[in-house]
């Protein structure tokens, strides 16, 4: 097979059984692969209503055709599961060096089902595959495992995905790490992976991706970098990495979490702290994942302050809003949080968010020394939020309510806390809705709660496609807003399921390769014809798959919302706050193009039929959450 | 001193001091002639096309996209693990150093081939292994200083760097100028105006706004 492995490996980790299957041509005219046929998987295989960590739950590792080719970046794959926080669809998007090597060894899916009484790990030596035993390293953070399993098997190059601390101990917010700094960390896939007792997968693939028209793939792909580099990407995200981004958010657009939405963006006599020339100072070089001409990571050092002479690979926007969220204005410290988590097998965000829900809650007086174990959680505190990361990766006395997550652990808690967590459909907010229309849209509808890489428009490159003028900064009217949603979240869930990255393509840089090179990579690459609007189509038919695993666990459109204070204050940004009126307005219209029913947001049969999922209506229509057709 | 040290000096060093007594490829073309240019560099240097690989640690991004490029170009396959580069990566201390083929003026491994396989190609410079005449005893992967000759995992061929016929594919592929193909002279002046650009840097600001 070109461009795919061609093999699905699934791992039954109850009964310690390996099958092997050939990937099924019908799967990959539908879904392509990576993020789209996990989501298919995941739906067929599951049950709606179980727990995320039940046995029963999937827990899926897709790579894409292009993953781990010559393509520009093609170092992304996904894991997908029920999530342990938004107890619905979720998946996590990954680079770095470990979907490669799994196309590298011939696979293009791992599919664990079960759960392992004793620890255990998986080792993939291209055609041989086996459970092996974990116990040793079990109890161990990430980088020691990966050392020690490295020197097990005696190939200091080996890929290995690992789980920390957080993911034996299921922290609803552990991540997967794989290559000590890239992880999957939005969902919790690294809380389903301990739930299966699962510690590792590490591989080694001699393989290799074979290509049908080799001479064709080589001058597309240098015929992609060529773009990518005379885009203006290099010069932001290629210099500055994501940070870049926390610049534009805070001083262009005007919005950025700050103290726990406390307050509006990081106030301009703290932002020189935080900002890029703050950052500038920390970068020794640069890093990127597999085959990224790009390169957003950095080494960073700590060269002043009390983590002086730190050094480790460095955080991007998120870890960046971390710091800002617990009201912590210093660089040093996101560095030190970044290394930490890293380490812990923690998604950076994660942690964060839940002490500064709790700092909010210390400030006014909800909670006390008394229920924090002594520890003073006041706004800005380091040490203190050190000391509750530690505790939370051990799920240790008030940190077994944070490991929670904001959502639970407020549900948890009671007396009123609901008011300061802020959540949509239990997925921390990233980015605050009140930036724009789109931006609003987007996070509401988004099938793994908060988001802004499901459907944020953040290039222009709908306007490209239709035609059209369109700004994508200028997120102040709703005109075009729910059809540039819809746009980019099927153009996303193609990039996801391709196995290329975000961030150099048409989803954050319309001069960037988009659907068109898409095209003629994957028919270089594959040799079966494709065209931009059948792969649109395809991303279309992913996120009706993902929209319809959340109907099926009885999410519906009144859980597309916000919390109250988001309809309610305002920012400086032009929109100001969300107006629920136009709000459902543009819900409204956004159901309206996808097809799917305006009372409950649920796709209906006729556009599932029209998508070749008539299987997916039947299945509604028994479970009763199939919305009327329409008269 | 490690054994490898020790075959070294043994081997290598020793016969390379008292000079071989076949010199390279005689009567094929390749490499050596008669006016004592034993390493074959000197007829290369006339023509002024001695051109090799100069690397940049500190410029690496550990991207890996000459291993994969060096793949595809020799084997039109998407394969890092035959590529005939590397990127060490050192997770423990954020490091990622490119190991390629030096192609030595004096080569250990041309020197170390019991069957006078390795030779220097007469238009490109490369040091590179004659494959119908190799024998895969594996001697010059323990003579070579940096361990840059592979055992290919599916052909179990002795494999090494041979700058893809003069235009090596893994130097056009890096993005940062980790990876550099230039002649021996001026590759080191490409070096060293990378290092220069913290000072450059620092320099702007001086004459700049402050």
């Amino acid at each position: 097979m070109y461009g795919w492995a061609g093999t699905i490996l699934r791992v039954d980790l109850t009964k310690k059984k390996i099958k092997k299957r050939t990937m099924p041509v019908e799967w990959i005219s539908k879904f392509i692969g990576g993020a789209g046929t996990n989501a298919k998987i995941l739906y067929e295989e599951t049950q709606p209503g179980i727990d995320p960590f039940d046995s029963a739950n999937r827990l899926i590792f897709g790579a894409g055709p292009l993953t781990g080719t010559l393509a520009p970046s093609s170092g992304r794959y996904t894991i997908t599961a029920k999530g342990p926080f938004t107890f619905a669809f979720c998946d996590s998007n990954v680079g770095g060096h470990f979907g490669p090597e799994m196309k590298f060894a011939g696979y293009d899916h791992i599919i664990f089902q079960g759960g392992a009484e004793k620890p255990l790990y998986l080792w993939i030596d291209d055609d041989s595959v086996e459970l092996k035993d974990a116990s040793h390293v079990w109890g161990k953070d990430v980088w020691e495992t990966d050392k020690m399993i490295k020197e097990e098997l005696g190939d200091p190059e080996i890929k290995i995905a690992a789980i920390g601390v957080p993911g034996e101990k299921l922290v609803r917010y552990a991540a997967v790490i794989n290559d000590w700094a890239r992880a999957a960390g939005w969902g919790g896939m690294g809380a389903v992976m301990g739930s299966k007792k699962l510690k590792a997968i590490a591989i080694r693939g001699t393989k290799g991706v074979q290509i049908a028209k080799p001479k064709e793939f080589e001058k597309i792909c240098s015929r992609c970098r060529e773009m990518i580099k005379k885009s203006p990407k290099p010069k932001t995200i290629g210099y500055y990495g994501k940070p870049w981004l926390n610049w534009l958010r805070n001083e262009i657009q005007r919005s950025n979490p700050t103290m726990n939405y406390k307050l509006p963006r990081v106030p301009s006599s703290e932002f020189h702290k935080v900002g890029l020339e703050a950052f500038e100072k920390l970068i020794v070089k640069w890093k990127g994942c597999f085959n990224c001409p790009l390169h957003c990571g950095h080494v960073l050092a700590s060269r002043s302050g009390k983590y002086a002479g730190l050094v480790g690979e460095g955080f991007e926007y998120n870890q960046a809003i971390d710091g800002q969220m617990m009201a912590i204005y210093d660089l040093n410290f996101v560095l030190k949080w970044t290394i930490e988590t890293n380490r812990l097998g923690l998604d950076c965000d994660g942690p964060a968010y839940a002490i500064a829900w709790a700092m909010e809650l210390y400030e006014k007086g909800l909670i006390t020394k008394k229920d924090t174990d002594g520890i003073e959680l006041t706004w800005g505190n380091q040490e203190a939020a050190l000391q509750m990361l530690d505790k939370i990766a051990r799920r240790d006395g008030f940190g077994d309510l944070l490991a929670e997550g904001t959502q639970l652990a407020a549900k948890k808690f009671g007396k009123g806390s609901e008011k300061f967590a802020y959540h949509v459909k239990g997925g921390r907010m990233e980015i605050d809705p009140r930036t724009g229309w789109a931006t609003a849209l987007s996070h509401a509808t988004s099938t793994r709660g908060a988001d802004h890489l499901k459907g944020m428009p953040l290039s222009n490159a709908f306007g490209v496609w239709k035609g059209i003028p369109y700004e994508f900064t200028d997120d102040s009217t709703t005109e075009y807003k729910a059809e540039a949603v819809i746009f980019f979240e099927n153009l996303n869930a193609v990039i996801d399921s391709i196995g290329l990255c975000k961030n150099d393509t048409w989803s954050q840089s319309a001069e960037c390769p988009g659907l068109h090179e898409f095209v003629e990579l994957l028919s270089a690459a594959t040799g079966k014809t494709f065209t931009a609007s059948k792969l649109l189509r395809a991303g279309e038919r992913i996120y009706n798959v993902e929209r319809a695993y959340n109907a099926r666990e009885g999410l519906t459109r009144k859980d597309d919302t916000f919390p109250e204070k988001f309809f309610t204050e305002p920012i400086e940004t032009k929109i100001k706050f969300v107006d629920k009126g136009i709000f459902e307005k543009l819900k409204d219209e956004y159901y309206k193009l996808r097809g799917w029913d305006v009372t409950t947001g649920n796709p209906t049969r006729t556009k599932l039929d029209e998508l070749e999922l008539n299987y997916i209506a039947d299945d509604l229509e028994e479970r009763g959450k199939l919305p009327p057709a329409a008269i | 001193m490690s054994w490898r040290d020790n075959f070294h000096e043994n081997h290598v060093r020793r016969r390379r001091s008292r000079g071989s007594s076949r010199s390279q490829g005689q009567g094929l073309g390749w490499g050596a002639d008669d006016d004592g240019d034993k390493w074959g560099v000197v007829a290369l240097k006339k023509k002024g096309i001695l051109k090799t690989l100069f690397t940049n640690p500190r410029t690496c991004i550990g991207c890996r996209s000459c291993e994969l490029a060096c793949s595809f170009n020799h084997y039109k396959e998407n394969n890092p693990a035959r590529a005939l580069l590397r990127i060490i990566k050192i997770e423990e201390k954020s490091l990622d150093i490119p190991v390629v083929c030096r192609h030595c003026t004096s080569a250990p491994c041309m020197e170390s081939c019991p069957e006078k396989s390795i030779v220097r190609d007469p238009r490109t410079g490369a040091v590179k292994i004659l494959q119908d005449r190799c024998i895969g005893c594996k001697i010059c992967i323990s003579a070579c200083p940096f361990g840059i000759i592979v055992v290919d995992p599916k052909t179990h061929e002795v494999k090494k760097c041979d700058l893809c016929d003069g235009n090596p594919a893994c130097a056009k592929v890096c993005p940062t100028g980790a990876i550099v193909f230039a002649r021996v002279d001026v590759g080191p002046r490409i070096l060293m105006r990378s290092s220069t650009e913290k000072i450059e840097k620092n320099l702007a600001k001086l004459g700049g706004e402050e």
